[in-house]
């Protein structure tokens, strides 16, 4: 059992102030030594500065990147995971929706979709490159089918787990199916549905740069595989970098989307954000 | 005369009976307990009465003032029928104002019909706080309060006050007893707490867990408004246990 939940609230507010300072500058602590740890690394000889090159010259190379066309492989590779997402997420939504709420749609579609999850993921790409080539079309569905299946198991358990108890009150006022539908179950549902959107949209990203790596002239995919094949690896780290930063504001993004919609509940994530708002 | 009305020919789980011929007549602005064991159905018929009968659908019929709740609103009767769970049942997601004005197609409560129900169950100034930073006694005074939203004739309850503490309960069995009283509400209130049915009920109304008609009807003829520990009282729960007592043997 979590003891930090079982503390009593006062308490663990004042506690949770005073600490606050520390709390903020950990998170850095550890990035801060590997990076400041490597520098000295190499340039103590440590290191084969081919293979792990100084910090400081992966960020010379992020500002060099920045003035030749950084900007293109950037927009190119947040605009497919953009679109793959909603692509993916809505269908996900959509068909979510119709196998929790109705049970022909049920036995029909989510049998075959199961099937179809049970398949990795990356197995759909010798088939989408014979498909549709080597265009934008092949990345985008790579990317869609990756989102895909976090938000459809959000949706469907979101709406599986709508409290009983709660939809026999909107019964007892005798509220038209869509309405309970919008009044009750989604509201119930969002937690469930929100952590799918979470999930897929990280997915989305992984998707992004394995669909890059097979075949793209843009793209941060497309600098990692340019970068090993030329064996920069300069390049390679730097785009890692860009990935992790892109990577954690779409997560960023979420969370804030999260605390939003879900500032209601009751738990701890919940009560953490009143404590540091 | 009788103004809500619940006839139960046969209400079944499956293969097993719950409730078989049961009548049962509650008079303008009376308040009827049902005591019984638990399993004796009580809750079923309560469901019943509120239309939220599930499974094999019961045999029975349901009439407010001679017609059927839902037609009542046509008939020229306001209000109908308000109903409180055993469990407050809020939607964690909506605050106090909003929940109580859940039952209204429109979900947001004129601010000053919203002011005088909360000052009526007791929690003025709580019309913006949401359900987890309530007490459960708060919460169930909320759920009450939806049940009146609506200006029902009649209130049916499925043992409101089971949950929270002793103290919390003798507070909300005294708030009930004054909205029921100043509102003219015919109450059917199902409880196992012998205490609260004397206390609060006009008639308390015994079913066996046999299912048939009610075993005993047993008027409480105290004045209102009653006090606590009144040796009259007493009497009368002595006797209802010693009913109770007699069909568990």
């Amino acid at each position: 059992m979590n003891t930090r939940i079982l503390d009593a609230p006062a308490a663990d507010t004042r506690r949770r102030r005073a600490g606050l300072p520390l709390l903020r500058v950990l998170p850095f602590v550890l990035p801060a030594l590997l990076l400041g740890g490597a520098e000295l690394a190499v340039r103590a000889g440590l290191l084969p500065a081919n293979l792990m090159p100084p910090p400081s010259d992966v960020a010379r190379t992020l500002v060099w990147l920045a003035e030749n066309g950084l900007g293109s492989h950037l927009a190119a590779s947040t605009l497919r995971v953009f679109v793959g997402f909603l692509a993916g997420a809505g269908a996900a939504v959509v068909l979510g929706a119709s196998v929790a709420l109705d049970r022909r749609a049920a036995a029909l579609l989510d049998p075959s979709l199961q099937a179809l999850r049970a398949i990795p993921s990356l197995a759909w790409v010798p088939l989408l490159l014979l498909w549709f080539g080597i265009d934008e079309l092949p990345k985008l569905v790579l990317i869609a089918i990756g989102a895909f299946f976090p938000v459809y198991t959000g949706v469907v358990s979101g709406f599986g787990g709508v409290d009983r108890k709660l939809v026999e009150v909107a019964r007892l006022y005798r509220l038209a199916p869509p309405v309970l539908v919008r009044r009750v179950l989604l509201p119930a549902a969002l937690p469930a549905i929100l952590t799918g959107l979470h999930t897929g949209l990280s997915l989305a990203w992984m998707f992004m740069v394995a669909a890059e790596l097979i075949a793209a002239t843009r793209g941060l995919g497309y600098l990692l595989s340019d970068g090993r094949e030329t064996s920069r690896t300069d390049i390679v780290l730097a785009a890692i970098v860009l990935l992790a930063v892109l990577g954690k504001l779409s997560d960023m993004a979420m969370v804030v989307l999260e605390r939003r919609l879900l500032a209601w509940r009751d738990d701890f994530a919940g009560s953490q954000a009143e404590g540091l708002r | 005369m009788s103004f809500f009305d619940i006839h139960i020919d046969e209400k079944r789980f499956g293969e097993r009976i719950v409730l078989q011929h049961l009548r049962l007549a509650l008079a303008p602005g009376e308040i009827v307990s049902l005591v019984g064991p638990s399993g004796c159905g009580k809750s079923t018929l309560l469901a019943i009465a509120a239309g939220l009968d599930h499974g094999t659908p019961a045999r029975a019929s349901v009439r407010l003032a001679g017609v059927p709740p839902g037609r009542a609103a046509q008939a020229g009767i306001a209000g109908g029928i308000g109903f409180v769970f055993q469990e407050p049942r809020l939607f964690p997601w909506l605050d106090v104002a909003h929940n109580i004005a859940f039952g209204s197609a429109a979900g947001q409560p004129p601010a000053d019909v919203l002011a005088a129900l909360l000052d009526e169950v007791g929690l003025a100034g709580y019309a913006h706080h949401l359900p987890r930073q309530l007490s459960g006694g708060q919460a169930q005074r909320v759920a009450i309060a939806r049940g009146l939203y609506t200006r029902p004739r009649v209130l049916l309850m499925d043992e409101p006050f089971s949950a929270v503490d002793a103290i919390t309960r003798i507070r909300l069995q005294d708030m009930l007893a004054r909205v029921v009283r100043e509102r003219g509400l015919t109450v059917l209130l199902v409880t196992h707490d012998i205490d609260e049915a004397v206390h609060l009920s006009d008639r308390i109304v015994l079913i066996d867990r046999r299912p048939g008609p009610p075993r005993a009807q047993v008027p409480v003829g105290l004045a209102r408004p009653r006090a606590r520990g009144d040796a009259e009282a007493a009497r009368l729960k002595a006797a209802i246990l010693a009913m109770l007592e007699r069909e568990a043997a």
